[in-house]
């Protein structure tokens, strides 16, 4: 599907787990995500994904991980 | 919610000395297999790996392979399995993408893992400094595995699966079929396969017993049926391109020695009305067929549907695939994902607790492919690229994909990875690649060299075994001055698919000079479907593949009364070759007969 090519518009949304996408900019945006700030093409908006989205853990479980002891004998 | 690893343990306290697995070295119970398990993930925790780390498993189907695969989830990591005959520079490429620093590998392989920077565990492995660190219980967003399928611009992905995600399909298998304490499955399915997981997980979550089919046997039928028969197994999975040799293969005395199968699962691709049809014949009461779907982003299998005998009979290409599993939802939608209504058609996307957590170390193509999901808060869905409606009824039909991704015997392959194989070839400037032929599809593709006259097909075919995996690489290769265009600049595939096969009007063919050349040659035209081949040409270049090679096998068997090995045309690829061989096992039988 990344050989997609349209010529409509993206918005970047992001989850409270940190989770990122982009969804149709002429839609409203679905509960629990918000606009993250960027609008415009597919690939615009998947470039700049690509530069934010770096820790791909959700939140939830980042948060649970780092409560690991690290045990590194 | 609890992980994997914790249902297997809880299993293991419960029946110790039940049978978990067995294979050709003996049985082992939960107890053994379990402190087996504790010895290896304990070596992999002192070797570092860490909750939610990928460690490459490279290991032949064998109960050390299970214990390996147990053994990760325990240390806390993600497995990433790997066929040992992968060539070696595909293995390091999906090592490389998953950041795998650790591998589980046998002594042939270890020394090449070493060199290659990664550190190699050994799956007899034990811990050297006392009792291994206690690791966290996996959270259920943790990774449990991953798995990798072909990407459409040449680098694979690879789906980073979740213990919540598996543990709610295994939870589902148990509701569906309740398998009994000390009721077995056949492990067929190769573990670079992720309904393997199923066949090998969900058995010893609940108490069953996991039979391994001998490596390299999951392509004979003969040897699943014999081993089903053996090991008294009460489910077989299959895709429907070998369901179809299964069904070919069984005898009347197989249906009556398969005394307590109870359930088969097809998956992997469109099941036809056809193989319902058979099946019936063969097993009209008492025995269920679930036709499955879905995708390994969403954790293995995410709809299903009973057959009946009436789906048998039914018109069209495909079985429903029915209605979706606990935990999962399946909408239709268009591409700006608005829901489709009405039955019409639209792209098949999956939300729920199934969902992966996307492509390992790639956000981009994880945000095209996992989006907002209007259903539910903040939740994501899976748009599967497949093409379905839903029927009046609330069942779902799979019609067709959005894109040029292809099943080769229930393998994705994306056309675009191949492609991108070609072109990586010094002597090739373009290529496309179409997947032909109706029910078993094969690939076949069309190159330009770079300087005409000046392109070994031979070359190529062989620069491919070493990228790709085996189903990627094409049947057919035709070497072409240009590709042909409609007038918007685009490739005419239509006029591409109406080509000739290569070599077809090849006036210089090698004709048989033996008779068993003869009987060899006989047999392979009549599988592959042509009229002549020469007996030095190689079965798998004249459009033979795996599964074709069993239909000339069984057909051997019985022109020669031989219990002839499913590796003679793996090994002797050529019909001169063959018959060769063949020769030397008649003369063994008569010398084995007279003494």
């Amino acid at each position: 599907m990344t050989n997609e090519t349209d010529e409509l518009s993206y918005s970047v949304v992001v989850n409270h787990e940190e989770q990122y996408s982009i969804w149709p900019a002429e839609r409203p945006v679905p509960a629990g995500w918000r606009a993250e700030g960027t609008t415009g093409s597919r690939e615009e908006c998947l470039d700049h994904v690509e530069r934010v989205w770096v820790d791909m853990r959700p939140a939830s479980l980042r948060r649970h991980l780092d409560g690991e002891p690290d045990d590194v004998a | 919610m609890t992980s994997l690893d914790e249902m297997f343990a809880r299993q293991a306290h419960r029946t110790p000395s039940a049978p978990a697995v067995v294979d050709d070295g003996g049985t082992l119970d939960y107890a053994t297999l379990d402190a087996r398990v504790d010895d290896l993930a304990g070596a992999l925790r002192e070797a570092g790996v860490r909750a939610d780390q990928p460690v490459g498993l490279v290991l032949d189907r064998s109960a050390h392979m299970v214990a390996a695969v147990l053994a990760v989830l325990r240390a806390g990591g993600a497995y990433v399995p790997i066929e040992p005959e992968t060539p070696a520079a595909r293995r390091e490429a999906i090592l490389t993408d998953a950041a795998a620093t650790v591998c589980v590998v046998g002594p042939s392989l270890a020394g090449e893992v070493r060199a290659a920077g990664r550190v190699a565990v050994l799956p007899e492995a034990t811990p050297t400094g006392g009792p291994p660190p206690a690791s966290t219980p996996p959270h259920p967003d943790q990774l449990c595995a991953i798995y990798y399928t072909s990407g459409s611009t040449g680098r694979p992905k690879g789906v980073a699966c979740t213990h919540g995600g598996w543990a709610n399909r295994m939870r589902w298998m148990q509701e569906r079929h309740h398998l009994q304490p000390g009721e077995t499955v056949l492990q067929k399915t190769t573990l670079t396969f992720d309904d393997a997981a199923v066949e090998l997980l969900w058995p010893l979550l609940v108490g069953g017993r996991v039979a391994m089919l001998a490596p390299g046997a999951h392509r004979d039928p003969r040897a699943i049926i014999d081993a089903a028969i053996g090991h008294e197994a009460v489910h077989l999975q299959f895709v429907p391109s070998v369901f179809d040799l299964f069904l070919e293969t069984l005898t009347d005395a197989d249906v009556a020695g398969l005394t307590r199968l109870r359930s088969v699962l097809c998956s992997g691709e469109a099941l036809r009305p056809e193989l319902v049809r058979r099946f019936f014949a063969r097993f009209p009461d008492g025995v269920s067929l679930d036709n499955t779907w879905g995708a390994t982003e969403v954790s293995i299998d995410s709809t299903y549907h009973i057959c009946r005998p009436a789906d048998g009979l039914a018109d069209g290409a495909s079985v429903p695939i029915g209605q979706p599993m606990t935990g999962n939802r399946v909408t239709v939608r268009d591409a700006r994902h608005h829901p489709v209504r009405g039955g019409d058609v639209g792209e098949l996307c999956i939300g729920g607790v199934g969902l992966a957590r996307g492509y390992q170390g790639d956000p981009r193509r994880t945000a095209v492919a996992f989006v907002p999901d209007p259903d539910g808060f903040g939740a994501r869905m899976y748009r599967t690229g497949d093409r379905g409606a839903q029927r009046p009824d609330g069942t779902l039909a799979f019609v067709d994909r959005v894109d040029h991704q292809v099943k080769i015997r229930g393998v994705r392959i994306e056309l675009g990875e191949v492609e991108t194989a070609l072109r990586g070839h010094p002597q090739v400037a373009d290529a496309v690649v179409l997947a032909l032929g109706t029910g078993t599809k094969h690939l076949a593709a069309y190159l330009v060299p770079r300087q005409a006259g000046r392109c070994s097909v031979d070359d190529v075919r062989a620069h491919l075994r070493t990228v790709l995996t085996s189903y990627a690489v094409p049947t057919h290769l035709t070497v072409l001055d240009r590709l042909p265009l409609h007038p918007n600049g685009k490739v005419d595939r239509a006029a591409l698919a109406a080509l000739p096969t290569p070599g077809s009007d090849d006036d210089a063919l090698l004709a048989p000079r033996t008779v068993t050349e003869e009987t060899v040659a006989e047999i392979w035209c009549a599988v592959l479907g042509v009229d002549r081949v020469g007996v030095d040409q190689d079965f798998f270049a004249t459009g033979g593949h795996s599964l074709l090679a069993v239909r000339v096998l069984s057909r051997l068997r019985q022109a020669f009364g031989l219990d002839i090995p499913l590796r003679l045309i793996f090994d002797h690829p050529t019909i001169a070759a063959s018959a060769a061989e063949l020769e030397r096992l008649v003369l063994a039988d008569l010398e084995g007969a007279a003494r």
